[in-house]
């Protein structure tokens, strides 16, 4: 079967990084790299040898034209993908639904930013892969909840999940942004945040509630779990099955998220990435049937590889979640024993 | 009725603050401070704080005694000289009593054990909310600040610090919640700031409750303060700079903040955002006491009454007409 040609709109924080995970993948190739002329990251894309399309056409300044081989438009672009990854910053994907309207093969994958709305179906590979086959507009849920997810799920499926709730403490802006929160100061979200509404579209039936507020922080978010399980059991029987669940990783004696920066840095991880939930062993504890614990999410890297298992769902190329997880993992270096892939 | 005379043992930051705010209470009177130290007795010389050397003279002068950091003092030879309110201890000494708004200290109490902010922030307002009915659960997802802005290297500049062993917090909660409370669990993470702790709360209810008679309970309870976001108040830093306008020389933050829109009801249980001061927060709290001790013939609302209209607790926000009528 010829690979899926993909292409990316927007090389931002998440979009550089999907670019290397689908040229990592074997049965994916990448056609091109679309952005703003003016956007200094197509450099780097040049740079790592994508090829390069704008989204409108340059001026003399403008970085794409400095320092890139521009290719074309993200009109040439279109027609010679099967789906588009769309990563450009909350609420500009909208601007081009017009065009995307002009393919109606294309598949169009976007992130969490966008409202559960704006896209056909939301996907986590977890709980819901076969659901979004034959959708032709897809949205990955936002990091923070697709961490959640992660976390209830496994909880859910081990033991039963009566009630869930969650609080974030998050990153004010990723490190290479300047931030848009106050140097001294927590922002906090009022009222429910959109995390639990955002798990409940790919986990229905959840009861869960959800509170957030932004910190000076830049490198992952810390949540807090509250969760009621349908029977009383070990901290040992919750440690264990977050071991055996892959994307989820359980540590203990990194005392702050830079403590756990630090120690994917000297792993080795490409841009000392993290798509793995972390989970202090450390902060599990048990009161009758209730289960609280600590995670961080590392919101750069998350939804990478949901986003890769998103394309084969949706174009159909692989109807199974855990092959597809395992297969995905394996590419990107974060995958777990084989047993741990058997679901 | 002659002043309450007070002393207060050990001068760093937090001592020198709250001698200072002694000498602003009419019926209170600062007999003296102590400490070693030599950068404390130069700070405390400055502000014009009245520095005794003789530590037995001192306490046997006073009524009440404030002590801070009480590894530093040797307690138990003075215990009889005169009462004495402990802040900071890392477990409460045996015999000590606590105080809250809520709680009163034994009358034949000689030692209270000053619960910190966080303690006391929450035993206002499960005592603001306990006339909607009996409370089953409460935990708390805290974000503590690194440290006060003059500590230096107190804590993270760029991380959150899971924190799971705070024997002293964890004291306090033990003590507050004695005697039939929820049960109780709080997660505490440190991270970057140097103003307040913010709480996100839930707490469940046994039996139904109404959002519009829990932000009318909370507006009338002492010591809390509920503000909006759409009245400007939208980060941390907002909250701390209108005290910083409003209060000139003294922009205490004593009450607990609580975001109106934060405070939500779902399936049986309340959620809200509360910020705290942990540098001003137990001031009202450790005056009750202090009047507690001195003053035993008083009720406890009777105190806390006091302590309120001694620290001009209304005033800031009804001079600046953001208060909301409940």
């Amino acid at each position: 079967m010829n690979p899926i040609r993909a292409a990316i709109l927007g090389y931002g924080v998440i979009g550089k990084r999907l670019a290397d995970a689908v040229r990592a993948q074997s049965d994916m190739k990448l056609i091109g790299v679309a952005g703003r002329p003016s956007s200094f990251s197509l450099r780097d894309a040049q740079l790592l040898g994508y090829p390069v399309y704008v989204t409108e056409e340059p001026r003399a300044g403008d970085a794409a034209s400095r320092f890139c081989q521009i290719r074309g438009t993200l009109g040439d672009l279109l027609p010679q993908i099967d789906v588009l990854l769309d990563c450009t910053p909350s609420g500009v994907p909208a601007r081009y639904l017009e065009n995307l309207a002009r393919h109606p093969n294309l598949v169009t994958i976007v992130q969490g930013g966008e409202k559960a709305g704006s896209a056909d179906v939301s996907f986590n590979a977890f709980t819901n892969y076969p659901s979004v086959v034959g959708k032709k507009r897809v949205r990955v849920i936002s990091c923070s909840s697709t961490g959640t997810t992660r976390i209830l799920f496994t909880l859910a499926r081990s033991f039963g999940l009566r009630r869930a709730f969650v609080s974030l403490l998050r990153r004010a802006a990723d490190p290479g942004k300047p931030s848009k929160n106050p140097i001294n100061a927590l922002t906090p979200v009022m009222g429910q945040s959109h995390h639990a509404p955002d798990v409940s579209t790919v986990m229905p039936g959840l009861k869960a509630y959800s509170m957030s507020a932004d910190c000076p922080t830049t490198l992952s978010h810390v949540l807090q779990f509250q969760a009621d399980l349908d029977r009383v059991v070990s901290a040992g029987e919750i440690l264990s099955m977050f071991e055996a669940m892959p994307r989820i990783v359980v540590g203990q004696g990194l005392r702050s998220t830079a403590d756990v920066a630090n120690f994917y840095r000297e792993q080795h991880r490409w841009r000392q990435d993290r798509p793995e939930v972390y989970v202090w062993r450390e902060g599990v504890t048990l009161h009758g049937a209730t289960v609280y614990l600590t995670a961080s999410v590392h919101m750069e890297s998350i939804t990478i590889p949901e986003t890769i298992d998103c394309i084969r769902a949706a174009l159909g190329r692989e109807p199974n979640a855990w092959t597809s997880i395992e297969r995905t993992d394996q590419s990107l270096g974060i995958a777990k024993s084989p047993a741990c892939y058997r679901r | 009725m002659p002043p309450i005379r007070v002393a207060v043992m050990g001068l760093d930051r937090q001592g020198r603050y709250l001698a200072d705010l002694v000498r602003t209470q009419s019926d209170f009177s600062l007999s003296g401070t102590h400490d070693t130290r030599p950068e404390h007795l130069e700070a405390a010389s400055r502000m014009g704080l009245p520095i005794s050397e003789n530590l037995q003279k001192l306490l046997d002068e006073c009524e009440v005694a404030v002590h801070l950091g009480i590894a530093r003092v040797p307690f138990e030879e003075r215990a009889e000289v005169s009462r004495s309110i402990l802040l900071g201890a890392r477990t409460p000494p045996p015999g000590s009593s606590t105080i809250s708004v809520f709680h009163a200290p034994s009358p034949r109490a000689q030692l209270v054990q000053l619960p910190g902010a966080q303690a006391l922030a929450f035993a206002r307002l499960l005592g603001a909310l306990a006339p909607f009915g009996p409370m089953t659960r409460f935990f708390a997802s805290t974000f503590c600040r690194a440290g006060h802005g003059t500590q230096g290297s107190a804590g993270p500049v760029d991380a959150l610090e899971p924190i799971f062993d705070d024997v002293a917090a964890t004291s306090d909660l033990e003590a507050l919640f004695q005697g039939g409370g929820p049960v109780h669990h709080v997660r505490r993470v440190r991270g970057p700031g140097t103003h307040s702790d913010v709480h996100m709360l839930k707490i469940d209810f046994e039996k139904a409750i109404e959002p519009p008679g829990i932000l009318d309970g909370l507006r009338r309870a002492p010591r809390l303060r509920v503000g909006a976001a759409r009245d400007g108040f939208t980060t941390t830093a907002h909250v701390q700079e209108f005290y910083r306008d409003l209060g000139g020389i003294r922009p205490d933050r004593y009450e607990v903040f609580i975001w109106e829109e934060s405070v939500q009801v779902d399936a049986g249980s309340l959620m809200l955002m509360v910020d705290v001061c942990p540098d001003a927060t137990p001031v009202p709290e450790l005056f009750d006491a202090i009047r507690h001790c001195g003053s035993p013939e008083l009720l406890l609302p009777e105190v806390v009454a006091r302590t309120d209209r001694g620290l001009g607790l209304p005033r800031l926000w009804q001079d600046s007409g953001v208060v909301r009528k409940s």
